[in-house]
């Protein structure tokens, strides 16, 4: 394929990719459903892997697709699938449009700082947290960033025409200023890198683009320079994002290309080309530039395998016990254990332990999984799915959970789980949801305003939809509620509607293991009245 | 001020030309009863179409309600995502009458909204509410944004004393409130006056401050309903006010229609095998002035169709 031809597919293919992606963060108006934007999300490596690693079976396939395309052409993952390597590109053009004139020379690999990235999430998910993933891999970031940023803009955007009756106003999460900050930091960081330094991120902190590299190496088709053709103009050096071509010794160092065809396009006479490893060597090439590449140019991954294990080794020495730490931290909750009747013990909205969507499964299978994309929290069509900050552990940071004070999880509704591209939740059917027990509902009578006040309420069996928060007799022809924990699935209905303050007087308190719910068989016929009977009245 | 005054104006116009057309037999629709005014019209075994029909024919047709060119609010239950045939929301097929025979008075525009208690689009849906309304020629309108209500005072309210309440229900002409019988876990009965809490933003403030007192209160919000009609067909017995599923539906085939609340809900109440005064919001809106809590006060039309 022509170079100029190749380079105009990649950026129609980028744009689509992260058009797409952008979509499936930023759908405010819930078009696009959890099978379509599982679907454009297919060939996202790192939540395929995570997938994949669970037996997700083809549903998961993308990271082997994307291993063999990059076994054969290098890495075009990163060159037209990485929503967020298509953003660095877009950003660096907009930056060159607008005055800068990148001219990025040649450097060395910093193949430590790969190996250090891969390592980092490898430790993370052996030590159960997938919390370094969720910073370094470029899917997970994108969805930070986009989810964090752009949604809010298009809802108050819609807002704002909705104000004038043109459209109808959607429903909108409060805005979460952690989650903003974090991922305008990480914009902030991936925009100047790709401003200054091109793909910077890609070959240093990005483990995708790490173990990508690896692959790449041994591609089937790789750039080749031809010695013949070159002129020593540094064109291709000049504009390769990747700072890999080294153009005094007609050298590319393929575990850092990242496809982009810049090069090729670049050169007047057609030097750079794709050319297949196994035809021999690359042509016309002189001996002496062989020898000299061969050195620096060694395997990314294998010779260094005994060190990453060390690493690794190292890395989860450290990493447990700081999991340990932040596990333990907020498993002080359930102070007063064997309470009376009017239990006072300090259980509050603020210090139980959170709610995991359903289909997580246990808090041990979640965050090994969740790499916080926040895809889940910004498809929730209830808007009860929050980023954590401390909620889950320190080691969850950013990880969602269920926020009782926003609104409830729904009892016809298994998006998240349907959503999800690393299986940190679990897909199940509505059907299967409404079994699923996330938390159980913990009643504190003392509190309630039926005792305090003596007047009738109700609001949490109201928003209670399997009858587990019941309403039974009590005096003065009052009704108060009882919990039936059986029945009970955790929705945090009636945590959400409870109208006593500062302490709510029904509390949802998470559990870290999920439980099955016992099923209530429902008769599906009305009852009919007499049509003889007369009127009553 | 001068808006007020304007609205005032033709509140009071529509007012009085309600009072003219009823209680003169030369303005009365051809249809409306000899016997009548009634207090309320009670109709049973027909569909909720037919019962609608006939009731509303009995109350002089939506003509003594309606005037042409007036904004109509219909507010309906739609407080969760459940289908029709667990009635924890109005039946469809009548809010879908009410709109027809309301654009059919004249009415420019109808509009149906509820603050609903599940994720709005999808109960405006499941409950068949929103493709029902708008074949009919309505406009469900969303109520799921603290913006959308304004803040309004209830001076003859005992506790309620102020309240956001939706701006469609403050800026229509004729509000009509359209609540189906059902069970309720605190309040015991969901009916008319409860059914008004869909108005209101704020609903925790009802459940902390005296619910019986709060509900009642609302008999005096500054729109009060030109109709009622308690939708019956399908009631809802228990696990209420959600429900769980169609066995907790009683098909029930009543309908009652009205200008009092208090009258309409003493006599819903009777209807579900309760008395009046077991309800505390029916207790306390008698006392307070605000309708008929005894139903030997009120005159009745009963209807019984030919099924």
């Amino acid at each position: 394929m022509n170079a100029a031809v190749y380079r105009r597919l990649r950026i129609v293919v980028g744009a689509i990719v992260l058009g797409f992606c952008a979509l499936a963060f930023a759908d405010i108006g819930n078009w696009v459903s959890a099978q379509v934007a599982r679907a454009v999300l297919w060939p996202q490596f790192a939540p395929s892997l995570l997938g994949l690693l669970q037996g997700a079976g083809w549903i998961s396939a993308g990271c082997i697709a994307v291993i063999v395309l990059t076994l054969l052409f290098g890495r075009i993952y990163c060159a037209m699938l990485c929503p967020l390597g298509v953003l660095m590109d877009l950003t660096a053009k907009i930056a060159g449009r607008t005055g800068r004139k990148r001219k990025l020379p040649y450097r060395a690999g910093k193949t430590w700082l790969r190996v250090l990235a891969v390592t980092a999430c490898a430790a993370g998910l052996l030590a159960g947290t997938a919390l370094p993933l969720a910073f370094l891999d470029p899917y997970s970031v994108f969805g930070k960033i986009t989810a964090a940023t752009l949604r809010p803009a298009l809802g108050w955007i819609n807002h704002l025409i909705a104000a004038s009756k043109l459209i109808n106003p959607v429903d909108v999460s409060p805005v979460a200023w952690a989650t903003a900050g974090v991922a305008l930091g990480l914009l902030g960081l991936v925009g100047v890198a790709a401003v200054f330094r091109g793909r910077l991120w890609c070959n240093t902190v990005c483990p995708v683009g790490a173990v990508l590299g690896f692959f790449s190496k041994h591609a089937l088709f790789r750039l080749q320079i031809a010695d013949a053709a070159c002129v020593a103009c540094s064109m291709c050096e000049r504009v390769c994002p990747a700072q890999c071509i080294d153009f005094r010794n007609h050298k590319i160092d393929h575990s850092r290309c990242v496809m982009c065809l810049d090069c090729a396009t670049s050169c007047k006479r057609s030097g750079i080309t794709l050319t297949s490893n196994r035809k021999g060597k690359k042509p016309a090439q002189s001996p002496d530039t062989a020898t000299k590449c061969a050195e620096p140019d060694g395997s990314l991954l294998s010779p260094h395998l005994p060190t990453a294990s060390r690493r690794l080794f190292l890395a989860s020495a450290i990493a447990i016990p700081a999991v340990a730490l932040a596990e333990g931290g907020r498993g002080k909750n359930k102070g007063g254990g064997g309470c009376g009747e009017d239990c006072r013990c300090n259980l509050n909205q603020h210090n139980k332990h959170a709610v995991l969507p359903p289909g997580a499964k246990s808090l041990a299978h979640f965050q090994s999984h969740c790499t916080a994309c926040q895809l889940c929290v910004a498809n929730c069509p209830d808007q009860v799915l929050r980023p954590s900050i401390t909620q889950h552990g320190l080691a969850g940071f950013l990880q969602p959970y269920q926020d009782f004070d926003v609104s409830f999880c729904s009892y016809n509704c298994s998006n998240c789980s349907q959503i999800c591209p690393t299986g940190a939740i679990q897909p199940i059917t509505v059907e299967d949801r409404r079994t699923v027990r996330t938390g159980t509902a913990e009643f504190f009578r003392g509190r309630c305003v039926v005792k305090t006040e003596g007047t009738s309420c109700g609001a949490c069996s109201e928003h209670c939809p399997t009858q587990a928060v019941h309403m039974v007799p009590w005096k003065n022809g009052l009704t108060i509620p009882e919990v039936d924990p059986d029945l009970c699935i955790g929705c945090g209905g009636c945590e959400f509607i409870c109208p006593v303050r500062p302490d709510k007087a029904i509390i949802v308190n998470g559990l870290k293991i999920h439980e099955r719910a016992k099923a209530v068989v429902l008769g599906q016929e009305n009852t009919i009245r007499k049509k003889e009977e007369e009127f009553p009245f | 001020m001068m808006n007020m005054n304007r609205r005032r104006f033709i509140e009071s116009t529509a007012a009085t030309a309600v009072a003219i057309s009823w209680q003169n037999p030369l303005f009365a629709a051809p249809e409306a009863d000899a016997e009548g005014p009634w207090d309320l019209v009670a109709v049973r075994n027909g569909g909720p179409v037919p019962m609608f029909e006939a009731g509303i024919a009995a109350l002089g047709g939506m003509k003594a309600f309606v005037k042409k060119g007036q904004k109509v609010v219909v507010k309906p239950n739609i407080a969760w995502d459940q289908p029709p045939e667990v009635p924890a929301n109005t039946n469809p097929e009548l809010v879908a009458a009410i709109v027809k025979h309301c654009l059919e008075a004249g009415a420019s525009k109808v509009t149906v909204f509820d603050h609903t208690c599940h994720n709005w689009e999808r109960t405006y849906k499941t409950s068949g509410i929103a493709k029902a309304v708008t074949d009919a020629g309505g406009v469900m309108a969303p109520a799921n944004l603290e913006d959308q209500y304004r803040e309004v005072e209830l001076p003859e309210a005992k506790t309620l004393k102020k309240a956001l309440i939706h701006k469609e229900m403050l800026e229509c002409d004729v509000f009509i409130n359209v609540p189906v019988l059902k069970h309720h876990g605190g309040a015991k009965l969901s009916l008319c006056m409860k059914n008004l809490m869909g108005v209101v933003w704020d609903r925790r403030f009802f459940h902390s401050n005296n619910l019986d007192q709060c509900i009642a209160d609302m008999c005096f919000a500054p729109k009060k309903p030109a109709l009622n009609i308690i939708d019956a067909y399908r009631i809802l017995r228990k696990n209420g006010p959600q429900g769980r599923a169609k066995e907790d539906g009683e098909l029930a085939q009543y309908q009652m229609l009205g200008t009092d609340m208090v009258a309409l809900d003493a006599a819903a109440a009777k209807l579900y095998g309760m008395k009046p005064e077991d309800l505390g919001y029916v207790k306390i809106a008698g006392e307070m002035g605000a309708g008929k809590a005894d139903l030997s006060k009120v005159k009745i039309k009963r209807i019984t169709l030919d099924a």
